[in-house]
């Protein structure tokens, strides 16, 4: 028995858990052991049951979160129903997905402190433990900094510092980078990396995403319906990528591409699950290459209407504490425009964007925002929003009634329009957002994605010409993030202009019809999804990376593959012209 | 935010252990409660700016920042001062010379309000009120400035119970969250026409519950996730090692003495001989 636990720290037997107030569970007969050492990536949608499974693994149900909790849950011998959460945290770590919710002091390496010190240890063991937790999370140098003032990837890492410090053996977060901007991610997959590597500790970490899970996991556990599915080396679940793909999981654009090719006898062995895999193989195929694909025509100009429907002019704002968010920007943009505004955190595209919907107002003379004919400087929000209509990041935080009809009508009332036209226009609404079925229920009972389309429907009600949305795939799984786009780009068919601010490259290249990427309150790179893409070096100073597919095409450019490839269809064309010469 | 935020700066007074700091601002104000004359605030008045001076606070932020308190003192004083019409109010002042009537705002027997006038007592009253708040506030921000928020909330940790401690720090690191989502929730709101600058009441206080609803349920969902955090993070198990020391070094001890005896004095002139008494 102990030399099982050895093996494996964290075994589930048999486990199901129902919320209290729920008929539904929300796990099902769950067996699992986790091997000690190892990094697991729980994989499923929105609503499969990662964050439950988590929760139950770190002790926080039964302990914390209360519910009906059948089977057996051992972590490192101790079973979670008879041991505090405390006690468990020595353990098992969990970190949750909002890193603000772990932060308690005003100091970086007191927050690292608080468990520890917590625990009556020695000062001497105190202190040792910080400057581990501190030392892992790469976290050394901003010791005494307010976490409040660190960026979003920083504050993460402090929260897993904060469970650090515990001296658990593994460590388990509910969607880490779910949160974040591409840096972020970046630093706390590489700390993740580190813990396992270097310290030996055991992770396990829930994600939408099958990329993420490959540049990590040693193991995959898919879950549907609160049920595992699937469970394995993350190379044999990668070539199930057909499977995955319906279940709703989003796996990288190199297995897709070769799965296809597979799928025509082009590609032989295991499908690619990573960038340089795909690189190294394709390559190979390449050698019998018969033509040069044709070149499509990369840098073609957007056609612009004559008159923008938003124009800006010398735009600058500076926060209280000199930083300079947004410098000078000058910028048009068109009627039926598609247009995704990227770039890192802080580099302004929120404070642009609330600047063109009269949330901030300009106070220089000499700055002028023009929006569909309306001068922003001096109207009215109840005006402003007529034009232009804002979707924020987060769906929860913008809810304001019990009911989805009552929430879509929200802003029609607002606006002091007759009752029966809300009612008739609340029902259009949910007819295009497909709401119809949820029209009396309440809405924070929604799942993430519908509560985003009961926020958007509260918006395009008020039938605004121009709609910002606010990372709109934050926190959805990869279906609702495609089914929210592809909403977007219906309304921009319908004669809405679009403007997204996005981290999700992907859907950049296969919605927009036109990127702005800005870095320190400036715009440094206007035009095509292909052409913005085609400038890795300039991305690369703001840490944006280009699609997958469009990053593979330019390793592969020196072999004949157009660099600005933006698709995997287009990627798939080019290949089997080469080899097939059609 | 009324106080300012604490930059790190290597001043005579930055460098102070916030102890020695804190006997500083608990002096200013113990002096500043007792006085009820102009006069020994002026002295009060020239040791914070001093103190301000040495510490390089930036005067012009500190009152942009503090100005709605200085002005609230100064119209709260000065109205509640139209009630001091009684010679037997301010003793110490002579009452041909303390009541006498500048202007009469309401006449006698006047429902609710009763009789208000502008005396010159009343007057006094009303200027050392003010000043004695625009001192503590003052005073207020300078500690802040000067000292990181969780170095007075360890100090505090010294005089509370941890757990009452605890509360306090968690009060305050939370309120830039909670203000910024809850602006967040404004902001979303006002995107869809809403507004709350209704003159009827009853609009405004209708306008404003759409705003307080998602608002608690935030900071609700807030302090759930946080208790969790704080819970696994052994909260409350133990008595808490104290993972920061308060030594005093010499010019702490000296600063505390100066201090100390300057406050003394004072409220020595003030016990026995009257000295700053209305």
């Amino acid at each position: 028995m102990e030399s099982m636990y050895r093996d494996y720290p964290v075994i589930l037997e048999d486990v199901s858990f129902t919320y209290e107030g729920s008929d539904k569970p929300a796990l099902k007969d769950i067996d699992l052991r986790i091997r000690r050492g190892e990094v697991t990536a729980i994989l499923g949608r929105t609503g499969s049951g990662k964050t439950t499974l988590i929760y139950v693994m770190g002790g926080v149900i039964p302990n914390y979160v209360k519910g009906r909790l059948r089977g057996c849950i051992l972590v490192e011998g101790l079973d979670t129903r008879e041991h505090p959460l405390y006690e468990l945290a020595m353990h098992i770590g969990v970190v949750m997905d909002d890193p603000e919710a772990h932060i308690v002091s005003f100091t970086v390496w007191e927050d690292a402190a608080f468990g520890p010190s917590n625990l009556g240890l020695p000062k001497d063991e105190v202190m040792k433990r910080i400057e581990f937790a501190l030392d892992a999370t790469r976290l050394g140098a901003l010791r005494y900094r307010n976490p409040y003032n660190l960026s979003g990837g920083e504050k993460q890492s402090l929260a897993i510092a904060g469970v650090l410090s515990m001296m658990p053996n593994i460590i388990a977060l509910d969607e880490p980078t779910s949160m974040l901007d591409p840096l972020g991610s970046m630093r706390v997959l590489s700390i993740l990396k580190d813990l396992n590597k270097r310290y030996g500790i055991t992770i396990i970490l829930s994600s939408f995403d099958a990329e993420e899970a490959v540049e990590l996991a040693d193991r995959i556990i898919v879950l549907d319906k609160g049920e595992v599915v699937m469970d394995g080396d993350t190379r044999d679940i990668l070539q199930e990528a057909d499977i995955l793909e319906k279940i709703g999981i989003r796996i990288p654009d190199v297995s897709k591409l070769t799965m296809k090719l597979k799928m025509d006898n082009l590609w032989s062995g295991d499908i690619a699950i990573n960038i340089d895999e795909a690189f190294k193989r394709i390559v190979d195929i390449l050698r019998d290459r018969r033509e040069t694909p044709p070149r499509p025509n990369p840098y073609k100009e957007i056609e612009k209407p004559r008159e923008p429907i938003v124009k800006v002019r010398r735009l600058s704002h500076t926060y209280p504490g000199g930083v300079k968010a947004l410098q000078d920007i000058n910028l048009d943009i068109y009627n039926g425009e598609f247009v995704a505004l990227i770039g890192q955190n802080g580099s302004g595209k929120t404070t642009l964007a609330k600047y063109l919907c009269g949330l901030l107002k300009p106070r220089d003379r000499y700055t002028e925002i023009i929006v569909d004919g309306l001068d922003l400087r001096n109207a009215r929000m109840k005006d402003i929003v007529k034009k232009i209509g804002y979707v924020f990041q987060i769906p929860e935080q913008q809810l304001f009634f019990t009911t989805v009809k009552e929430e879509i009508g929200f802003g029609l009332r607002n606006l002091g329009l007759p009752e029966d036209y809300i009612e008739d226009r609340v029902e259009e609404i949910m007819r295009i957002l497909e709401l119809e079925a949820y029209r009396d229920s309440v809405t924070s009972s929604l799942d993430r994605g519908r509560k985003f389309r009961v926020v958007l429907g509260s918006v395009i009600a008020m039938d605004p010409k121009i709609i910002v949305v606010d990372e709109p795939t934050t926190g959805q799984d990869w279906i609702e993030s495609t089914y929210i786009c592809r909403l977007l780009d219906d309304l921009r068919r319908r004669g809405k202009t679009i403007i997204m601010i996005t981290h999700e490259m992907e859907l950049v290249a296969r919605f927009a019809t036109r990127v702005i990427v800005m870095r320190e309150g400036r715009v440094i790179l206007d035009g095509t999804p292909r052409y913005v893409f085609s400038k890795p070096e300039i991305l690369r100073s703001t840490w944006v990376q280009p699609p997958q597919i469009t990053r593979l095409s330019q390793m592969l450019s020196e072999y004949g593959i157009p660099g600005d490839t933006l698709s995997i269809e287009e990627m798939y064309s080019y290949i089997v012209h080469m080899l097939r010469g059609v | 935010m009324v106080l300012l935020e604490y930059e790190a700066k290597d001043t005579v007074i930055h460098r102070l252990n916030p102890i020695a700091k804190a006997v500083w601002f608990a002096c200013c104000t113990i002096l500043s409660t007792l006085y009820l004359e102009p006069q020994p605030l002026i002295i009060l008045a020239a040791q914070i700016a001093m103190i301000g001076y040495l510490s390089k606070v930036p005067w012009s932020k500190l009152i942009s920042r503090a100005w709605w308190a200085y002005i609230g003192s100064l119209l709260g004083g000065y109205t509640v001062s139209l009630w001091i019409t009684s010679p037997e109010q301010l003793w110490r002042i002579p009452p041909e010379y303390g009541c006498k009537v500048l202007l009469e705002v309401t006449p006698k027997g006047t429902p609710i309000i009763g009789y208000t006038a502008i005396t010159y007592a009343g007057l006094l009253w009303g200027t050392t009120v003010t000043m004695k708040i625009a001192l503590a506030v003052t005073a207020a921000c300078i500690l802040t400035y000067t000292t990181p928020i969780s170095d007075i909330v360890s100090i505090l940790g010294r005089i509370l119970p941890y757990k009452a401690s605890f509360i306090v720090m968690t009060g305050v690191r939370f309120y830039p969250v909670l203000l910024e989502r809850i602006q967040g929730i404004v902001d979303a709101a006002r995107s869809r026409g809403w507004e709350s600058s209704y003159r009827n009441p009853v609009k405004k206080v209708r306008s404003l519950y759409t705003i307080v609803f998602p608002s608690i349920r935030e900071a609700i969902l807030l302090s759930e996730r946080m208790s969790l955090s704080i819970e696994s993070r052994a909260f409350g198990v133990k008595k808490p090692t104290p993972i920061k020391t308060l030594a005093l070094d010499r010019s702490d001890i000296l600063f505390i003495t100066f201090i100390s005896s300057f406050t003394g004095l004072l409220a020595y002139m003030w016990s026995v001989y009257g000295f700053g008494m209305l």
